[in-house]
């Protein structure tokens, strides 16, 4: 039987826009396929060992939170979670946590705030806050049966922008994405899954939720496949009737 | 009376007529027009009352309302925004509303529920008397960006107050951040560490050692123990909290004052929860010291951030509350018995004639001498998160210097306000409506629906409209998952609302059989639909939000004839 350990970092402090949403999805779509899930929650001042974990969820925060983490994620855990990404580690990381994942963030008053730096993008304060219901595209999801459309809820004053070898994670269909003007949600490098969507991100947008878990399996065994199906009608009415809402 | 005044107040009184002859509520515009008209014109108005303003996240309709319930069992005459019209348009409104234009107005008090983000404008042109704070909870993040903007935005409000007497929930770290920047009166209400000692299920897991080696309750009510007798009270088991606790800053206890209820022990029968466990077991909510961001240590918790915190690096930590909840004796589905104690502070300013045994109590005592005054008060209202609002509305009552038997004679007879929960007989049959708008709120209406002793129908009515708050991911926050627990008592689930499918999906990733749950957006199919499955004598539960609620209201209105929204 294959089984998966789900890492949730600060989950204490990384607990609302609903990202737990997306570790319920997670969890959900394994145990449906009698694939066993083991939740690994790590905060401030608790070790950060990548080999114990198969997928990382990093969740968004107010500018409180990230300034409690900054130092632990930074200092404490920067080495490890950097070699857990360059070893093709799942990481999906939500607003706060995506841009922690960048160089710095540029406060409004030009203030540097230094970030962990694993992936190459960087982040500037706006004035004006992202506020709104999204919906993007991911080429890396299209199939004979799903378009790649996915959706979500954005609400961010930081404006993300992506360096070189760094892929977004989708183009924006509707609402602003990673920063309003270029047409870019989210970020892709290696395993690492980033975005601005919360409300929650996965279960409405299951074929993403499978896509971390067939990652996550593959590379921890090398067997393995493909998912078994679900009966994801619901997954797919709750997504459809959301986006003929924020397109029309 | 100057004229500019008087003029601004015939126009806005003529404006209000028209628009409930037109039946569109004007419990808003007449007020926005007044500010527009003459910017004093709120400052004067309010002048002549004596002002209470209620503001927090959660709690406020019912802490305004049983604040009146208890100005009323005074014979105090009062004025309020019942309607939950809590923006300054709708607070300059209800005086419009109440002030005739010859200016002599019957009312001298006002009671006002004040929107947390709205308070810091108010208080630049009205000044309260008391101003009652609730809580701070993650609320519609999508309007205000962070709970922490809101409560320094409540801070800057307190800066311009000098003579208000400040009631603050002692237990929210938020909350009682705010007494720190005021030099005034204040008067803090929590919960005693062993309140909930007979509620502590220590068999489930969600009592937990933190780092520091203390227990700590993990979760909000998680702990509740259920009695499975027939009644399916339940019930607690008396604590000796006043032997643990009475070093430092605690509360006196029992040395001067009188045990008027004496503590029958009681059975308590635990059922350990089954099911799944949530994923995260802390819903968000401020652990973090507000001023240094160190992680709290908690003697107790009573529910989410609430409880007995204490930051160790800076020593903020829970005041000392001159309103406790002393132990929660029971707790139905319509109502809470719990012991509080007061403790007063000089001479009890309570009327003679009144005399109850209290009144005597407190005659010969000397000025800062502080007694303790143990009671015991049946709240009429259900669930924990109820057993705080009565708290505030005891302090503030404290504050008044009313009598406080009255106060809790008026607790005892309180009715749910206006839509957070109400309760319409069709036939045999009961329709209750709760309002639900953040994971806080819905978190408790689940927990009191563990409490519900017959079968029920459940309804979820969930929109994303402005008034609502565009982001409905706070959904995810909500522990649907207990909700497996008493599967079996709920007969059927609907869903309803602009995101009837998210909850759909909410629930079915929360444990609840998919088949089990219909889809039903239309309000009119979902009451029929809803009561035909309710069993007589049962109840059909809905739970909607804001703007839900006020459509569903209007079918409730026309089909079964409930009052006017507005009065």
């Amino acid at each position: 039987m294959y089984s998966l350990n789900i890492c949730v970092l600060y989950p204490d402090l990384l607990n609302y826009n609903g990202d737990r949403g997306n570790i319920i999805a997670l969890s959900k779509r394994a145990l449906w396929r009698n694939i066993s899930v083991n939740i690994i929650n790590v905060t401030l001042d608790e070790p950060f060992v990548p080999e114990k974990y198969d997928i990382v969820v990093l969740g968004s925060g107010q500018e409180y939170e990230q300034q409690i983490i900054r130092k632990d994620f930074i200092d404490i855990k920067g080495n490890e979670i950097r070699s857990a990404i360059e070893n093709n580690k799942v990481f999906l990381c939500i607003g706060g946590g995506y841009q922690m994942l960048g160089m710095y963030l540029r406060t409004l008053e030009g203030k540097e705030i230094e970030f962990l730096g694993a992936l190459d993008l960087w982040t500037i304060e706006g004035r004006e806050r992202l506020t709104g219901d999204i919906v993007f595209e991911c080429d890396f999801l299209k199939s004979d049966t799903f378009d790649g459309k996915i959706v979500g809820f954005e609400n961010h004053s930081g404006y993300t922008y992506l360096g070189e070898g760094v892929e977004p994670l989708g183009r924006v269909v509707k609402g602003f994405g990673n920063n309003g003007q270029d047409g870019f949600e989210g970020a892709r490098y290696r395993n690492v899954f980033c975005s601005y969507a919360h409300g929650s991100l996965l279960p409405k947008n299951h074929e993403l939720a499978d896509h971390l878990l067939t990652l996550a399996l593959k590379e921890k065994y090398p067997d393995f496949s493909s998912l078994s199906p679900l009966d994801d009608s619901l997954e797919k009415a709750t997504r459809m009737t959301l986006i003929e809402r924020i397109i029309r | 009376m100057n004229l500019m005044f008087k003029i601004t107040l015939f126009i806005c009184k003529t404006v209000m007529l028209i628009l409930r002859l037109l039946k569109r509520g004007g419990t808003s515009l007449p007020g926005k027009i007044a500010l527009k008209i003459y910017p004093r014109f709120a400052g004067i108005i309010a002048e002549k009352f004596k002002i209470i303003m209620v503001t927090g996240t959660n709690g406020k309709t019912t802490t305004t309302k049983a604040i009146g319930e208890i100005l009323q069992k005074n014979n105090i005459k009062y004025i309020a925004n019942r309607s939950g019209a809590n923006l300054p348009g709708g607070i300059i409104s209800t005086f419009i509303e109440s002030v005739p234009l010859s200016g002599k107005c019957p009312y001298s008090t006002a009671v006002l529920e004040i929107d947390d983000a709205a308070f810091a404008l108010i208080s630049n042109f009205i000044e309260p008397d008391i101003l009652v704070v609730t809580n701070f909870f993650n609320d519609q993040l999508d309007r205000y960006g962070s709970i922490y903007k809101i409560v320094d935005n409540v801070k800057k409000g307190i800066k311009n107050l000098n003579k208000t007497i400040l009631v603050l929930n002692g237990d929210d770290p938020l909350c009682a951040s705010l007494g720190k920047v005021y030099d005034g009166r204040k008067i803090y209400y929590g919960f005693d560490v062993n309140a909930l000692a007979g509620f502590i299920n220590k068999g489930d897991g969600t009592t937990v050692k933190d780092k520091t080696g203390e227990m700590a309750v993990k979760g909000e009510m998680a702990a509740l123990v259920i009695d499975e007798s027939d009644e399916a009270t339940v019930k607690g088991k008396p604590c000796e909290a006043s032997k643990e606790d009475e070093t430092g800053e605690t509360p006196v206890k029992n040395k001067s004052g009188t045990v008027l209820v004496e503590d029958e022990p009681s059975e308590t029968s635990v059922k350990n929860r089954t099911g799944e466990k949530p994923v995260k077991d802390e819903t968000g909510g401020a652990m973090y010291c507000i001023f240094c961001n160190n992680k709290f240590t908690y003697q107790s918790r009573t529910y989410e951030h609430f409880g007995w915190f204490r930051c160790d690096n800076c020593g903020f930590e829970r005041p000392f509350a001159e309103v406790v909840c002393t132990y929660v004796r029971e707790m139905k589905a319509s109502y809470t018995i719990m012991d509080f104690e007061v403790t007063t502070q000089g001479m009890h300013a309570s009327s003679p004639e009144n005399g109850t045994g209290l009144e005597a109590l407190s005659t010969g005592m000397t000025k800062y001498e502080k007694k303790a005054l143990k009671h015991t008060a049946k709240i009429n209202l259900p669930g924990l998160y109820n057993v705080y609002n009565a708290l505030a509305s005891i302090a503030c009552g404290q504050a008044l210097s009313l009598p406080l038997e009255n106060t809790v004679a008026a607790l005892s007879e309180c009715e749910c306000s206006f839509g957070r929960m109400e309760t319409i007989k069709a036939d045999d049959k009961l329709i209750k409506v709760i309002l639900v708008k953040n994971p806080a709120g819905l978190n408790q209406v689940l927990n009191f629906l563990l409490s519900e002793e017959k079968e029920f129908v459940l309804a979820f009515a969930i929109n994303d409209k402005l008034a609502d708050g565009t982001d409905i991911s706070w959904l995810w926050d909500v522990d649907f998952e207990i909700l497996s627990e008493i599967e079996n008592k709920i007969s059927k689930f609907y869903v309803s609302g602009t995101r009837a499918e998210d909850v759909a999906l909410r629930l079915k990733y929360g444990g609840i059989d998919p088949g089990r749950i219909s889809i039903m957006k239309d309000y009119g199919l979902l009451l029929d639909n809803g009561l035909s499955k309710t069993n007589a004598g049962n109840c059909f539960y809905i739970l909607p939000n804001y703007s839900a609620m006020l459509d569903i209201r209007s079918i409730l209105r026309k089909k079964f004839g409930l009052r006017e929204f507005w009065k």
